[in-house]
């Protein structure tokens, strides 16, 4: 098939005309998942459970990362409910306070995980993405949260029950 | 007047030829890839801009976008007709770009630069363009995607790296995962924007893009090139962690504004160092000729 010079070049500017305005449009929340609306509902729930809200409490000291603090009446330490990122950039700091006494675990979408599947959450958001360009709903993509017991007593008084331990190789 | 030129706007008589096609569709990528970063910048809710960015696009990538087009313009005139299978790959790059994401004009260019890079490979200063538009939509695109599956993996090997160079000067630093402990009653926590991947991209785009604009034709010892240029910013970006580490003040003055700044010229000038020894041979004999 050949195509002249001047109707290729038309067909370019036709393409640039048409494709560029879907990348224009609004992003809608294409960015980063909503935290505050999880967070929310699981401090709830803690508070249901018998759990005091402490507030907001800064994890670094620059108070780029933060989490939701909670006190159990029985316990001295305390629990922190922070959103992470796909990246995984917060996990070493979580692990870190929760220490050998501790507990880590992961709350998405009414579940308690021990390891969510990073990946497939950062993939997830981007078909989602483009679904919402689309016009159509896209799969659901729930934030992730953490959850840090601080000791021994709070990793008892969690409601939750614990993520299912990975099954032994053969 | 003097003879055309063999890249001069082809007459209407002539048909469009391979480079043509791919030249027109690279445009649209690029115009689709840099559109989103234009318009993320000029949105009111936008909460800051990179710095080194023009409109919001990430200067290097620009460049390198640009490096891109004329060597593809250089294939232009070769009279390469357009085969079903060029037709083929253009149509789907044509409905990639179309898809409302900000990423879709990265998406057609590696579709249609994948492509180019083998099926254009006896063609040299097309299949050179395409390799670039293919790096410069790695930079842009799929090195985000890199960044969140490497990140709990190169995080705590940073800080490890910084930590250790910390300790030759100073006693008390420990490390857990992605934390630094000073030993002077701060941790520092290495996150994603502080991990060595994407200073990394930006020195390897601006070795290949250089190098390939110097030297189109391929050459088997540029792995080692590329060796070096990740091998220098991880120091560079070790330095730099270690620095910001040493003092709150050092963090407060260092980790953005300047300090930023001199980082990112500092893994630019050891990129480009690495791609101006690598082609010295065409760079210095040029200047020879002359």
């Amino acid at each position: 098939m050949n195509f002249s010079p001047a109707a290729l070049a038309a067909s370019v500017v036709l393409l640039a005309a048409v494709s560029l305005p879907g990348k224009v449009a609004p992003k809608g929340d294409a960015g980063a998942p909503d935290a505050v609306a999880p967070t929310d509902a699981a401090a709830a729930a803690l508070v249901a459970a018998g759990w005091t809200d402490g507030g907001t409490v800064d994890l670094t000291r620059s108070g780029a990362f933060r989490a939701r603090a909670l006190y159990h009446p029985r316990c001295d330490g305390s629990l922190l409910l922070a959103p992470v990122a796909a990246n995984g950039e917060l996990r070493p700091l979580l692990a870190e306070l929760a220490g050998p006494e501790g507990l880590l675990v992961y709350r998405q979408d009414g579940r308690t995980l021990a390891s969510p599947p990073w990946l497939r959450i950062y993939l997830g958001r981007k078909v989602r993405d483009l679904a919402r360009g689309l016009g159509l709903d896209g799969p659901s993509v729930a934030p992730v949260l953490a959850v840090v017991a601080m000791d021994a007593c709070t990793r008892a008084a969690l409601p939750w029950a614990p993520p299912a331990a990975p099954a032994a190789r053969a | 007047m003097g003879a055309p030129s063999v890249n001069s706007f082809p007459s209407a008589r002539r048909s469009s030829d391979r480079a043509d096609l791919f030249l027109g569709l690279f445009a649209v990528c690029a115009v689709n890839g840099f559109g989103a970063d234009v318009a993320a910048h000029l949105d009111p809710d936008a909460t800051g801009v990179a710095g080194g960015s023009v409109l919001g696009m990430d200067a290097l990538a620009l460049a390198s976008g640009i490096i891109a087009l004329l060597l593809v313009n250089r294939s232009r005139g070769g009279a390469r007709p357009i085969s079903a299978a060029d037709w083929g790959v253009a149509a789907l790059t044509a409905a990639a770009v179309l898809l409302p994401h900000q990423a879709a004009g990265w998406l057609g260019a590696t579709i249609l630069g994948g492509y180019a890079v083998v099926a254009a490979r006896r063609d040299v200063p097309l299949a050179a363009g395409a390799a670039v538009f293919l790096a410069v939509a790695v930079h842009e695109a799929w090195g985000r995607l890199l960044l969140t599956a490497v990140t709990p993996v190169w995080a705590p090997l940073d800080a490890a790296l910084a930590a250790g160079l910390l300790g030759l000067f100073r006693d008390g630093v420990q490390r857990a995962g992605n934390v630094i402990d000073t030993g002077m009653g701060y941790e520092v926590v290495v996150v994603a924007a502080c991990v060595a991947i994407k200073p990394m991209l930006q020195g390897l785009l601006a070795c290949f893009a250089f190098t390939r604009a110097v030297r189109p034709a391929w050459q088997r010892t540029e792995p080692a090139l590329w060796a070096a240029v990740v091998a220098g910013v991880v120091v560079i970006n070790t330095v730099r962690l270690a620095v910001t580490s040493w003092s709150l003040e050092h963090h407060q003055r260092l980790h953005e504004g300047l300090g930023q700044s001199l980082v990112g010229l500092a893994v630019l000038a050891f990129s480009f160092g690495v791609a101006v020894y690598g082609t010295r041979h065409e760079l210095f004999s040029r200047r020879a000729r002359r």
